[in-house]
């Protein structure tokens, strides 16, 4: 078996059975706990320094029963499979959860696990939705506050060296992805959309030091396979719409089936676009300053950049031929940016289909058509 | 040199042949029924009696419709939004906006004037708007699918009906009919209903002259003239609406084996 097949299998064997990954990594650390998260971003470095395993948590391919008397059908699926997750014991192995502001669903699911799961530690972190450098003293207050929380919540301490050393690693791991992902659009690359995306979603379980191994073999493996100065050929598509929730594997596997190449997406797990602060300032403000600088998504916008001019320049970069709107169902933040994205893309005569996904539904008939004929219209016209 | 193109759709299965020159030759319509590969077959065979020649006088065959990736004739399976786009353009060249209400969607396409297709929107997993929401609707009043659009330009006056979901739309119906609404107002309620979904679907895609009404749904007056009055212009639509995937799936048929044949010429 090839390295890179080991590195994919190891990463499906941790997605597929989180709680024995979880279990080794406790018996290595004795006194470590695990806590959970919801997309999309949480300061994981904080958790990291105290000898938490932040886990990643992001809903289940599964009917919803139990949840329904606690969340409405009109929340994304996201939010109903994780709290039918809970529900049914399956989150048992998590110490307790973490929920940033992505969106109203996530504050108000928040408050719901708060009353709904007495016993089980619940605890939200805020960041603004819209960025300046006037957000930095109140995002530093903020992890203040938080590291507090975590403190008093988990019995633990976070001191100022462990810190450091904390975003120093996950600084590097975003470095590695960002590097793979620049990978993609060039001619040789192996890893299908599904594959390189289980890399991306199992280092959101995977302790970031292994991760971050895990990655370089990974790219140094690579790198012997492509041929860095030419791009890949055929029809490639940017996905974009999916910062939190991510569509059914098989979704995944079929849109390359249908014949393209996704070079790009704007997935939470790999490109969340938060930046590197090198700088010798306080941890904390180093944290505030990357988040305030990050590329804008739906459920963040910043005064620097608009995000259709962010996805525009990815697109350039990449040389994609079109872009693919993954939007989950009832997901406002992305809804609300979809309209004058399209809008936006029009304009500039960039070719868009919109689709959108439940995390229940597999691959529907409409689906795959839309898709298809989204990938024959660009392929008559460029005669890729 | 002949060409064939096999659109299954979720009711009927159409099939049309092509010779080199572009004519039909011979088309056939089927019901689906439980089996998309049967229904190809019969079909098929329906044109090619028609055309009076074999399946070995083909050179090439596409298939689309949902059953697409099911007809074991077939060479390539392109999809219904593309095949439309070229069925349309075939019939009525000036084409630039294409609506198409099949049995169990409906679809709005914007091609470029030299046919290639610009943007296009369709209804996702629900039947409302579709031939199968009027299937049932007429069902529950007891009338003749064929009549519907006789029967709605009759009535005098029309019946707000609020809901697009088949189920619950018929349950709406069901209300109004035993409120004692007359048939005929019920039906046209019905078409306009259909006619504002899809003038939004449309929309979405932009319409512009001319616009061309494809699909079994076509044939139905009632539906034309509520779907004309909302865009204030008359649609083009074939005498038969139906075989438009079918006759589009030929044509690429006939262009993809045209291409193959240069290309190992050269």
């Amino acid at each position: 078996m090839s390295v890179i097949s080991t590195i994919v299998n190891k990463c499906n064997e941790v997605l597929k059975n989180p709680k024995l990954y979880i279990n080794e990594w406790k018996k290595e650390h004795p006194e470590g706990k695990v806590v959970g998260y919801f997309p999309t971003y949480i300061p994981e470095e904080v958790l990291y320094a105290a000898n938490i395993l932040p886990v990643g948590v992001f809903g289940s391919p599964i009917s919803v029963k139990l949840a329904n008397t606690h969340v409405q059908q009109i929340t994304c699926s996201i939010v109903r499979t994780t709290t039918e997750l809970k529900l049914s014991g399956k989150l048992d192995i998590l110490d307790g959860m973490l929920f940033p502001p992505t969106c109203d669903s996530v504050q108000l699911i928040a408050s719901i696990w708060d009353t709904a799961f007495k016993d089980f530690k619940t605890d939200m972190v805020l960041y603004p939705a819209k960025l300046s450098n006037h957000s930095i003293p109140y995002i530093v207050d903020e992890l203040n506050h938080f590291i507090t929380t975590i403190e008093n919540r988990y019995d633990v301490k976070v001191s100022e060296e462990k810190l450091n050393e904390a975003i120093d690693i996950y600084n590097e791991n975003r470095k590695l992805i960002k590097k793979l992902s620049e990978l993609r659009a060039v001619e040789g690359f192996p890893l299908n959309w599904h594959d390189y995306f289980t890399i991306l979603k199992a280092g959101t379980m995977i302790d970031k030091q292994k991760h971050n191994e895990m990655l370089t073999t990974l790219i140094d493996e690579i790198g012997n396979l492509v041929t860095p100065d030419k791009k890949s050929r055929g029809i490639k598509l940017m996905v974009v719409g999916v910062s939190c929730q991510i569509p059914h594997e098989n979704v995944l596997y079929k849109v390359e089936k249908l014949g393209a190449t996704v070079v790009w997406d704007d997935f939470f797990h790999g490109t969340s676009g938060i930046k590197i602060i090198e700088s010798n300032s306080s941890p904390l403000e180093r944290l505030a300053q990357a988040y305030v600088e990050s590329e804008p998504m739906a459920y963040r916008h910043s005064n620097r950049k608009p995000r259709h001019e962010y996805l525009m320049a990815e697109m350039e970069r990449v040389g994609a031929n079109g872009v693919v709107f993954m939007i989950p169902k009832f997901c406002e933040p992305e809804l609300f940016d979809y309209a004058y994205l399209k809008k936006e893309f029009d304009k500039n005569g960039i070719r868009n289909l919109f689709t959108d996904f439940e995390e229940e539904s597999t691959v529907a008939e409409g689906f795959e058509t839309r898709l298809q004929a989204f990938i024959e219209m660009i392929d008559i016209s460029l005669g890729v | 040199m002949y060409f064939a193109g096999i659109d299954i759709g979720s009711l009927a299965t159409k099939a049309v042949v092509i010779d080199s020159s572009g004519n039909i030759t011979g088309k056939g319509i089927t019901y689906t029924g439980a089996s998309c590969k049967d229904a190809a077959s019969a079909s098929l065979n329906l044109a090619l009696s028609e055309s009076g020649i074999n399946k070995n006088d083909l050179k090439f065959i596409v298939g689309t419709g949902y059953g697409r990736k099911l007809i074991d004739e077939a060479n390539l399976q392109v999809t219904e939004i593309t095949c439309h786009a070229k069925g349309a353009k075939y019939f009525f060249p000036n084409t630039q906006t294409i609506l198409d209400i099949g049995g169990q969607d409906t679809k709005s396409i914007r091609i470029t004037p030299n046919g290639e297709v610009a943007n296009f929107a369709m209804n996702d997993k629900c039947a409302a708007g579709t031939g199968r929401f009027l299937e049932v609707m007429a069902r529950s009043l007891g009338v003749d699918l064929n009549q519907m659009g006789e029967l709605s330009l009759k009535a005098e006056s029309s019946t707000t009906i609020s809901s697009y979901c088949t189920v619950f739309g018929e349950s709406e119906v069901i209300s109004h009919v035993s409120n004692g609404e007359k048939v005929e107002s019920i039906i046209k309620g019905l078409h306009e209903s259909i006619a504002s979904r899809c003038f939004s679907m449309l929309k979405r895609v932009g319409i512009e002259q001319e616009v061309t009404f494809t699909g079994g749904v076509a044939k139905n007056s009632g539906m034309v003239y509520e779907i004309e009055k909302l865009l204030g212009t008359k649609m083009n639509i074939f005498h038969e609406p139906q075989i438009n995937g079918a006759l589009g799936a030929a044509i690429i048929a006939k262009e993809k084996y045209l291409a193959k044949e240069k290309q190992e010429i050269s």
